[in-house]
């Protein structure tokens, strides 16, 4: 088979990375592989595609984009959008901005949460969390100045190796009200039994928030829940 | 021979076998001593060749490098086929079975997938297997440091090549295709799209894949030439 049969097929290095040729076609394609740099180019960008978007999904990034900020991006909108913007800051409820609304504030791992330009947010700080029945709160966090990312390594009660969990962050107002802010589905446990989770922690403004843990392998779990209280760091 | 057939021994020979070679290649027999090594400065150079062409693979073929870690779920293995896939490569190089060093990585990499694939098929049929093959796929793959950067660089130019398609529904067809991996056709039935629709939006995609290949200066010239080289160094041993 011609290797130009390749170079005009879209779907071949996906089907072939996802293993779904039959063996003639995996033959036909490995040859061309060595015969065409144009045809190796073409999968190594599609490895390198399924790479970016596994990532993205396990960073709780993906749903978001699905829905789009194509939207966004058209000037009618825009200017609708700016027009909103100004009237909430005038009211002086903009919390997080307009980049909170974009961007996730919990992501699964370190490197997905970006800042406007697209630059990876450093690594800020790693609070241990775990119930303390004797203390108000189950963790302070301090929100290190500029934009950065807080591990929260939280420990189930009952840590499970082969386990799955979710994380809900809500903010809990003075007067008692909740918001919740975001959520994160599919985390594993490290050897250590820690669920590891990463927070924009220039998203999270002074006061009390609750960290619910929760197994999403198994139905109707129970829900762990810990009390937070973010803080300004000094730094 | 119990040692040579190890696995560590095996892992090791890509960086060990030109040294093998310059000694044959040389050295008469007679003049050789046990357990001596050959002080040639050309044994440096080979290095150098050896370890800029083995650099080069790993740094402008990251996708695939990833995409085999991914699978494996375990870096270590990963290395390990892939050093393996690449001895084979040199020794069929060595052997003249490559015409042109424009054929060797695209060799490299169909033998890193068939290794890939063997390893599966033979943790498949384990008697004590606990996941299927697509069950591992799903799962968050256990990065080194320096991978866990060069995914979330990857990860950013996805980010944008998302946000500037057309529509939810491009933006789905992406998705469905190229990361959960279902077919054309169900994935053109669930979106009521025709065959040439859905080709057009993977077209419209591809061309910006392209970018996706300069996010870390990609030139095949540069794997082509490190290869010449490596082959005019041979002639001249010669």
């Amino acid at each position: 088979m011609a290797t130009s049969t390749f170079r005009d097929d879209p779907m071949i290095a996906s089907r072939y990375l996802a293993d779904q040729l039959t063996e003639s076609e995996r033959s036909a394609y490995e040859a061309a592989l060595e015969q065409d740099p144009e045809v190796l180019k073409e999968l190594e960008a599609t490895a390198r595609l399924k790479v970016g978007l596994h990532r993205l999904r396990e960073g709780g990034e993906l749903e978001g984009l699905m829905r789009g900020s194509r939207v966004l991006r058209s000037p009618a909108v825009l200017a609708m959008a700016a027009a909103v913007a100004a009237i909430v800051i005038g009211l002086g409820v903009w919390r997080f901005g307009f980049e909170s609304a974009r961007t996730p504030l919990l992501a699964a791992t370190l490197g997905v949460l970006h800042d406007r330009d697209g630059h990876t947010l450093p690594l800020g700080g790693t609070q241990v969390m775990f119930r303390k029945r004797a203390e108000a709160y189950d963790a302070v966090i301090e929100v290190p100045p500029g934009q950065a990312v807080t591990e929260l390594r939280v420990l189930p009660e009952a840590p499970l190796p082969t386990a799955r969990y979710g994380v809900a962050l809500t903010r809990v107002r003075t007067d008692g009200s909740e918001e919740q802010l975001d959520m994160i589905d599919g985390l594993a446990p490290a050897s250590d039994g820690f669920v590891s989770v990463y927070a924009d922690s220039s998203k999270l403004s002074p006061g009390k928030y609750r960290l619910d843990l929760r197994r999403v392998d198994i139905r109707m779990p129970a829900a762990e829940s810990f009390s937070i209280k973010v803080v300004k760091g000094s730094g | 021979m119990h040692v040579q057939n190890s696995l560590k021994y095996r892992r090791d020979a890509w960086r060990r076998m030109p040294e093998e070679r310059v000694v044959t290649a040389r050295i008469p027999p007679a003049d050789l001593q046990v357990g001596s090594r050959v002080p040639s400065a050309r044994g440096d150079v080979a290095r150098t060749e050896r370890e800029e062409l083995t650099a080069l693979i790993e740094r402008e073929y990251v996708g695939l490098r990833l995409t085999i870690t991914r699978k494996t779920q375990d870096p270590e293995l990963a290395a390990d086929l892939l050093n393996e896939a690449i001895y084979t490569t040199w020794q069929k190089w060595q052997d003249g079975k490559l015409e042109r060093p424009q054929q060797v990585a695209g060799y490299v990499f169909a033998v890193a997938m068939n290794l890939l694939r063997n390893h599966r098929r033979a943790m498949g049929v384990r008697p004590s297997k606990r996941a299927s093959a697509s069950e591992l796929d799903a799962l968050p793959a256990s990065s080194e440091p320096r991978d866990e950067v060069i995914e979330a660089q990857l990860a950013t130019r996805v980010r944008k090549l998302i946000q500037e398609l057309d529509s939810e529904r491009d933006r789905t067809v992406l998705v469905r295709f190229y990361l959960d991996e279902e077919e054309k056709e169900v994935i053109c039935r669930a979106l009521s799209l025709s065959s040439l629709q859905f080709d057009k939006v993977l077209h419209r995609a591809r061309r910006r894949l392209r970018e996706l290949m300069e996010s870390r200066g990609f030139s095949g010239s540069d794997l082509v030439s490190v290869l010449i080289a490596v082959a005019m160094v041979a002639a001249w041993r010669l």
